[in-house]
């Protein structure tokens, strides 16, 4: 009769019960929000602690988090409609990447036309950008994809040594890229390359562009790395089974999804000169 | 047709709820999550409404300034003295009010109060339980509140709110970087509601193409799951270019990058190419899910099928493909080369074929129908023809020798309030009229509504009307000040503003009184349509139990369209 029987076979199979996370989570961004605004004006409109509010509006963000996390693990224990939850989250998954791949487009898309369609985009002829190790970094972190690939395929296995084998080097290779980006930067601002430098003025798009599509990937990176390491810590702790391992499914496409934007950046700022 | 016999419904699960404000903050239902948005668009429209007001008055009594252009023609002030006024707190207030203005119509107002009848509605109408992701959903409510903090209290702060427009066109959005937060404060309210939109959009999509009930497909969907379902795909392929956009103004003001800076080697312009990319699928984001709603309205009330529901969802889609794809027609006066000119001309132009096959898709409806002028159907035709109107001057705006001499002037805000106050707004309230039975179990006086009907109508034809006719004189937007010969159409203008604001208040009112009324609406049908709609949300009590159905809806679904048509 229709593609979507399964999900009303059991008729409660979609009650949620409430949950205080959302709203909580909200109000710590909020807090860490109004902190950070607060203290980029040195307004000193929470009592003069603006930055003591900042920085307890992201521990409480990651906190909430993280137990609005724990909320929905716990209830996956307790659910029944396997396929069902499994395709939703799939879909979920994907969209979200479009959302994610347009933000990125858009940054593409700003460098695209100011480089080959309007003036005043220049590239500085003396520093030196990219080089051995970033190509080095780059051969790494395609090589995590496929380590991060095989991990699935081994959690989609059961074979548990050899996932937690993969994981960690996946996890250790992201490590690896993320250290080599920050070296890049390090040597790119000595040679006074970022930015809102004056004395470089004529080079400040370009610079801009630079940090805020490999930074904005470079956190990409982190979240990505911050969610294999869950999935190793849940792992350890045998919340996966053969068939239901969603979370190992997010992460590792998580991990293509970098890894493919960091192609088309690489390709784009570091071999597509003009 | 589904011809199985629904399942045993087994026993409710045991599931602790808590009761009061508690409630509020912890539900996850999507129908009382759908109130909390439509409370929320309800109180930021009067807030919004008000500000307009005050648009408005300012409009009507400049006084002062047109003495001072008088003393200059008679010699007794020098021009500058009399432009330095543009420049004083009283011009920046008047440009703070039309930013906050546009941007709470559209952020806190329009687009949550469709998201309200969206999650109300929809989740029932496909036979759901609730949407996909029911927290999720809770979250993409609660990102809006941060949103609006952050707007409104951007006036309390050093510098006051932002004055550049919604559309926060650098350099003017650049001024004052680092000294006044307001204008950050409205790019980071733009990221808790884009973010709100993204996050919404994602949990429509996942729920209609998931969560669709036994015999539902595609081509049965309901016409507003169809709208709100295509809005979704806008809104998550639009808001993050939008949100990218703003973040590029971000970073401009506050940590001396140089993507929009024309000083530090930024392309303001880009900038506008962005902008709109996003903002010209937003206006869709603000009307399709009300064709969607408009179309049951139209339907119900004349006793009728929807006509060509094919053909409105294949209009729906097309809108939304060419919507992507005809931005730059906001921007043919910054110097484009004649080719984009002349094809975002014509690919403007493509949009009035989808729009005119939903146009006389619903006429077709009222056709031959038994036609009952309920307090909805009112508004649902005023909408329409207001709607109508709109568009034609959309026509003449896309057309570039024309937009050349109109841009900026009130005969653009004429056609955009025609579209988003005309439209979107008539359908709000139509809907509100149309849905609150089932909402409450209780009706709005069907009296006060025809009367708030009347008033609307005639309120925005007169407002919007003479701003059509007040532009092509050439008055310019956004400045609070003008020559002497606009006075007159000034105060048609602001009449014709406070003719619709009463009858917004008479909907405020309405909606409260029902609140402290008997429930009237008691039965499953209170319009007595679903005979020929055969909608799920009229099969089930007024209002749903929680969690909507036992097992399956109690009706079968239908085809959309009938054999032999
Ligand atoms: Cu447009």
């Amino acid at each position: 009769m229709s593609e979507h029987a399964s999900h009303h076979d059991d008729p409660w199979s979609h009650v949620p019960p409430p949950s205080p996370w959302p709203v909580l989570f909200t109000g710590s961004l909020c807090v860490a929000v109004f902190g950070t605004l607060a203290n980029m004006f040195e307004s000193g409109f929470f009592w003069n602690n603006d930055s003591l509010v900042m920085f307890v509006g992201i521990f409480l963000s990651l906190f909430t988090l993280m137990g609005w996390g724990h909320q929905i693990i716990k209830e996956k224990a307790i659910s029944h409609d396997l396929d069902q939850q499994q395709s939703d989250l799939k879909l979920f998954t994907l969209m979200f990447f479009v959302s994610e791949a347009l933000a990125f487009g858009t940054i593409f898309g700003y460098y695209y036309i100011r480089a080959f369609a309007t003036v005043g985009f220049v590239r500085p002829d003396d520093i030196h950008l990219g080089g051995w190790p970033v190509a080095v970094a780059t051969i790494l972190l395609i090589t995590s994809s496929l380590t991060c690939e095989f991990a699935h395929k081994a959690v989609e296995h059961g074979r548990k040594s050899q996932a937690r084998l993969l994981l960690l080097l996946t996890i250790t290779l992201g490590f690896i890229f993320l250290y080599a980006q920050g070296k890049e930067y390090g040597e790119l601002i000595i040679q006074g390359f970022w930015p809102g430098n004056y004395e470089a003025v004529e080079y400040n798009a370009f610079s801009s562009l630079f940090y805020i599509s490999t930074g904005f990937h470079g956190v990409h990176v982190a979240t990505g790395l911050l969610m294999l390491i869950l999935v190793w810590l849940r792992m350890e702790l045998g919340h996966f089974t053969q068939k239901r391992h969603f979370s190992v499914v997010a992460a590792s496409w998580y991990w293509h999804f970098v890894d493919v934007v960091w192609v088309l950046l690489f390709i784009s700022i570091y071999v597509m000169v003009k | 047709m589904s011809t199985e016999t629904p399942i045993e419904a087994a026993p409710m699960p045991p599931i602790k709820r808590h009761t009061g404000i508690m409630d509020i903050l912890t539900t996850v239902d999507h129908k009382k999550i759908g109130m909390m948005y439509f409370w929320t668009a309800l109180i930021m429209g009067l807030i919004g409404g008000g500000m307009a007001g005050a648009i408005r008055f300012q409009l009507a009594t400049p006084g002062a300034v047109i003495e001072n252009l008088q003393a200059v023609v008679a010699g007794t002030k020098t021009s500058e003295q009399v432009w330095a006024l543009f420049s004083t707190a009283e011009g920046e207030k008047f440009n703070m009010m039309t930013t906050m203005h546009a941007s709470i119509m559209i952020f806190a107002v329009i687009i949550p109060a469709f998201a309200a009848f969206a999650n109300y509605v929809v989740p029932i109408m496909i036979g759901a339980r609730d949407m996909a992701f029911p927290k999720l959903n809770a979250f993409a409510f609660w990102l809006l509140i941060p949103a609006i903090i952050l707007m409104s209290g951007s006036f309390f702060v050093e510098g006051g709110a932002a004055s550049s427009g919604w559309t926060a066109y650098p350099p003017l959005s650049l001024q004052g970087a680092g000294v006044n937060p307001g204008q950050d404060m409205w790019i980071l309210a733009v990221h808790f509601g884009g973010m709100s939109s993204i996050l919404g959009a994602i949990n429509f999509i996942v729920t209609i193409a998931n969560m669709r009930c036994k015999g539902m497909t595609w081509g049965k969907l309901p016409l507003l799951a169809w709208a709100v379902f295509i809005t979704s795909i806008i809104q998550l392929m639009g808001t993050p270019v939008l949100g990218a956009a703003v973040t590029m103004l971000l970073f401009d003001r506050n940590f001396g990058t140089g993507f929009l800076d024309a000083s530090r080697g930024g392309d303001p312009s880009l900038y506008q190419h962005i902008f709109w990319f996003y903002s010209h699928p937003a206006v869709y984001i603000m009307i399709l899910p009300g064709f969607g709603a408009l179309s049951h309205i139209l339907a119900s009330f004349s006793s009728k099928r929807i006509f060509g529901y094919f053909a409105m969802v294949a209009a729906i889609a097309a809108i939304a493909v060419l919507g992507f794809m005809v931005w730059a027609h906001h921007m043919f006066t910054i110097g484009m080369p004649t080719w984009m000119n002349a094809y975002f001309m014509v690919a403007s132009y493509g949009i009035g074929v989808p729009t005119g096959i939903k146009i006389f898709s619903w006429l077709a409806t009222l056709w031959g129908g038994k036609i009952r002028f309920t307090t909805p159907m009112l508004f649902a035709i005023g909408a329409v023809s207001l709607f109508v109107l709109g568009g034609f001057g959309g026509l003449i705006l896309a057309t570039v020798p024309s937009d050349v001499q109109l841009h900026d002037t009130y005969f653009v805000v004429g056609h955009f309030h025609y579209t988003l106050v005309g439209g979107s707004v008539m359908i709000i309230f139509a809907s509100t009229y149309f849905w609150w039975p089932k909402m409450t179990g209780r009706f709005l006086n069907e009296t006060a509504g025809k009367i708030c009907a009347a008033f609307m109508y005639f309120g925005i034809l007169l407002a919007f009307g003479t701003m059509h006719y007040t532009g092509a004189l050439g008055m310019a937007r956004r400045v609070g000040f003008y020559r002497e010969e606009f006075t007159h159409l000034n105060h048609i203008t602001t009449l014709g503003y406070t003719l619709s604001a009463i009858g917004a208040v008479i909907l405020f009112v309405s909606i409260v009184v029902s609140l402290f009324k008997k429930k009237n609406a008691t039965s499953n049908d209170p319009w007595e349509i679903n005979d020929i709609q055969q909608s799920f949300e009229w099969a089930i009590p007024s209002p749903p139990p929680p969690y909507n159905f036992e097992t399956v809806p109690p009706i079968p679904v239908v085809d959309q369209m009938p054999k032999g048509h």
